[in-house]
C-alpha cells in the first residue's frame, strides 16, 4: 500500500501539493485514508490517550463521543499528524492525502470572509477567475454570500464556524477531521453545517457531545472514555422496534433488541428505532417505588467507576445494559455496590429517539 | 535662554537653506539605519518565529538572555566589533573599520536581540495556531511562516520600528566604528557630538531637530499605516 508516514506536521508533505484538480484518481470507497496503530500520547499527571487501532476509510463517517477531557481532541490531532505520538505507534496517511481539519475554535485569518475562503485556493496558484467562482459558490453553500466583504473578526460564533468549515472544504479534502463542529451553534448555523457535512464526499471523523447529531451523520459512533475507546454503545443507545399501540396500553413504546420494553414520550416512526437516554436522567434506587416515571426496571450493578465525584454505574437489566451517573454521595448513602440488585427508573420523556 | 533661542533660530535657517553638508549627513544616517534595520529584521524574524512557535527545553533561558541583550551598551558592541575589524585584528584585512559597513555591522548586532525579543512577544500568542491552521489549509512551511507574520503584522512592524529608532539615535557604535568621517561615515548623532564639542551649537541644534523630525515622521507614518490596515 502506498502510504507516507505522518511524523508530525513538519515532516508531512503539504496535503494539497498535488492540488485538488490535478486529476489524481480519488480514493475508492473503502480505501484506507488514515490508518493508526498503537498511537499513544501521555498527559503525565492524568492519563494516556491511546489509539490501539483505527482506520478511516474513504466514504466512511465516524463520530467520536465522550465527555470533556475524554481525549477526543487529542485523538483527532494524533490522527491528523498534529501531535507527535509516543514511541512505538504509527499513523499513516494515504499518499498525497488531502486532509482537512476543523478546530473547535477555528482561527480565521484577518481580512475578509471571502479572503479566508480564497486562501487555500490561492496557495494552489489557481487562476483568479476560478478562485473567484469557487469562493462565490462556497459562500452560497455556507450562506454567507451577503457577508463576503465583511471582516472575519466581525462574524458571530456560528458564522465563524461556517466560514471555517467552508474554508476547510473548499480545497475538496478527501478526509476531514472535525472537533465538535456542532458545539455552541445557533439553529441556522447548525443546519448549514449538518447539511454541508451530510453531503460532503469526504470521509469524516468528528468529535461531538451530541449523540443525536452523531447518529444522524455517522454510521459508526465510537465512545471514548479517559483516552481509550470503550466497547459497546456509548451512553445508553438502544436499538429496537416501535411497538404497535394495542387496546389497553396507552402511550408509545419501543421494544429493544435486548427485549426491554421502554415507554417513550413521543410516538416513534413505525419500524426500526434507536433511542438514547441521558445517563444523568436515570434514577437508581434500592427498591421499586411509585412515581410519575413510566419506566422502571430491576437490574444489577455490573460495573462502577468513579470520575470527578460522580460514579458511573453500568446496570445490567434483562437483556440490556444501561449507564447511570450518580453522585459519589448518593452512591455511598444508598450503600450501592457491585452485584447489588437495584431498580432503574426514568421518565418516558427522558428517552430521546435518534 | 537667549543663547538657546539664538541657536535655534540659526538652526532653522540652516535647515531652511538645505545646507549641503547637512543633507549629506542626513542621507548617510538614513542609509545606514535602513540597512541595519533591514538586515537585522531579516536575521531576527525567523528565529523569533521559531521561538514563538515551538516549545523546547531552555526556552525561558533563551528569552531572558534575549531580554538582557536588549540592554547591551552601544559602546560595548563598538568595542567588540572594533576588536575584530581593526587593522591588525582577525578581520582587519577586510578594511571595514571606519566605513558605513562597520556601523551597519555594529548596529545589526545591537538591535538583533531587540527585534527578536519584541517580535517574539508579538508573535507568541498566535504563532503556533496560525502556522498550524495555514499548514492544514495546504500552505508550505514558508507560506505558513509568512502568514504568521501577516497575522501579527502590527506587532512585527512595531518591533522593527523600535530597532530603527534605536539605531538612528545611537551614537556609540557610529562613533567608534564609523569614525565620524565627513562625507562618509558622519551621521546625525556623531555630527551633533562633534559640533557641540566645537561650540557650533546652531548646527548641533539643526541636526537635533532633523533627527527629532525623522523619528517623529517615521513613527507617525507607521502608526497611520497600521491604523489604515486595522480599519
Amino acid at each position: 500500500m502506498d502510504m507516507a508516514a505522518a511524523e508530525g506536521i513538519l515532516a508531512r508533505a503539504p496535503s494539497s501539493a498535488a492540488g485538488p484538480d490535478s486529476g489524481r484518481t480519488p480514493p475508492e470507497a473503502g480505501a484506507p485514508l488514515i490508518a493508526a496503530q498503537g498511537l499513544s500520547f501521555a498527559y503525565p499527571p492524568h492519563f494516556t490517550i491511546e489509539i490501539a487501532s483505527f482506520t478511516l476509510r474513504a466514504g466512511e463517517r465516524t463520530a467520536l463521543v465522550g465527555r470533556n477531557g475524554s481525549g477526543k481532541t487529542t485523538w483527532l490531532r494524533l490522527l491528523a499528524g498534529l501531535e507527535r505520538p509516543g514511541p512505538g505507534g504509527c499513523c499513516r496517511h494515504r499518499a498525497g492525502l488531502r486532509l482537512g481539519f476543523l478546530r473547535q475554535n477555528p482561527y480565521l485569518f484577518s481580512g475578509t470572509v471571502g479572503g479566508n475562503l480564497a486562501y487555500p485556493l490561492a496557495l494552489l496558484r489557481l487562476p483568479r477567475a476560478e478562485i473567484a467562482s469557487r469562493v462565490a459558490a462556497m459562500l452560497e453553500r455556507i450562506e454567507l454570500a451577503p457577508l463576503a466583504r465583511r471582516r472575519s473578526d466581525e462574524l458571530s460564533g456560528g458564522e465563524r464556524k461556517r466560514l471555517a468549515l467552508g474554508r476547510a472544504l473548499i480545497g475538496k479534502p478527501e478526509a476531514l477531521l472535525l472537533d465538535e463542529p456542532d458545539a455552541h451553534l445557533d439553529r441556522r448555523s447548525r443546519s448549514v453545517i449538518e447539511g454541508l457535512l451530510s453531503t460532503s464526499p469526504a470521509a469524516l471523523l468528528f468529535a461531538t457531545h451530541d449523540l443525536r447529531f452523531a447518529h444522524r451523520l455517522a454510521r459508526e459512533v465510537l465512545h471514548l472514555r479517559a483516552g481509550r475507546l470503550v466497547p459497546g454503545t456509548p451512553e445508553n443507545v438502544l436499538s429496537g422496534r416501535a411497538v404497535e399501540p394495542s387496546g389497553t396500553s396507552a402511550g408509545a413504546r419501543i421494544r429493544t433488541s435486548g427485549g426491554l420494553t421502554i415507554r417513550v414520550g413521543h410516538p416513534p416512526e413505525p419500524g426500526e428505532a434507536r433511542v438514547t437516554i441521558d445517563p444523568r436522567s436515570l434514577v437508581v434506587s434500592r427498591e421499586a417505588f411509585d412515581s410519575s416515571m413510566q419506566n422502571q426496571f430491576p437490574g444489577r450493578i455490573a460495573a462502577a467507576h468513579e470520575e470527578n465525584g460522580n460514579v458511573w454505574l453500568e446496570i445490567a437489566l434483562a437483556g440490556e445494559v444501561l449507564t447511570a451517573i450518580v453522585s459519589r454521595g448518593s452512591y455511598e448513602r444508598l450503600g450501592l455496590n457491585l452485584g447489588l440488585p437495584v431498580v432503574v427508573s426514568f421518565k418516558a420523556n427522558a428517552v430521546e429517539i435518534l | 535662554m537667549d543663547f538657546l533661542l539664538h541657536s535655534l533660530g540659526d538652526a532653522l535657517r540652516l535647515i531652511a537653506a538645505f545646507d549641503r553638508d547637512l543633507l549629506g549627513i542626513v542621507a548617510t544616517t538614513l542609509r545606514v539605519a535602513v540597512a541595519s534595520t533591514a538586515i537585522a529584521a531579516l536575521l531576527a524574524l525567523p528565529p523569533a518565529l521559531l521561538i514563538a512557535r515551538r516549545e523546547f527545553p531552555g526556552k525561558p533561558l533563551v528569552l531572558s538572555l534575549l531580554r538582557s541583550a536588549m540592554a547591551i551598551p552601544t559602546v560595548l558592541i563598538g568595542l567588540l566589533v572594533y576588536a575584530f575589524i581593526a587593522r591588525n585584528a582577525p578581520l582587519g584585512g577586510m578594511r571595514l573599520l571606519f566605513t558605513p559597513a562597520a556601523i551597519v555591522i555594529g548596529q545589526v548586532l545591537l538591535i538583533l536581540p531587540l527585534i527578536t525579543a519584541l517580535a517574539h512577544a508579538a508573535l507568541q500568542q498566535r504563532a503556533a495556531l496560525v502556522y498550524e491552521e495555514a499548514r492544514l489549509l495546504g500552505a508550505s512551511p514558508r507560506a505558513a511562516s509568512w502568514q504568521v507574520l501577516v497575522e501579527s503584522r502590527l506587532g512585527v512592524t512595531t518591533a522593527v520600528a523600535a530597532g530603527f529608532g534605536r539605531v538612528i539615535s545611537e551614537v556609540g557604535i557610529a562613533l567608534m566604528l564609523g569614525g565620524n568621517i565627513r562625507g562618509s561615515t558622519r551621521t546625525i548623532t556623531t555630527a551633533i557630538t562633534l559640533e557641540t564639542s566645537q561650540g557650533n551649537f546652531a548646527r548641533a541644534f539643526a541636526l537635533g531637530l532633523v533627527l527629532l523630525a525623522l523619528v517623529v515622521l517615521i513613527h507617525l507614518f507607521l502608526r497611520l499605516r497600521n491604523e489604515a490596515r486595522a480599519a
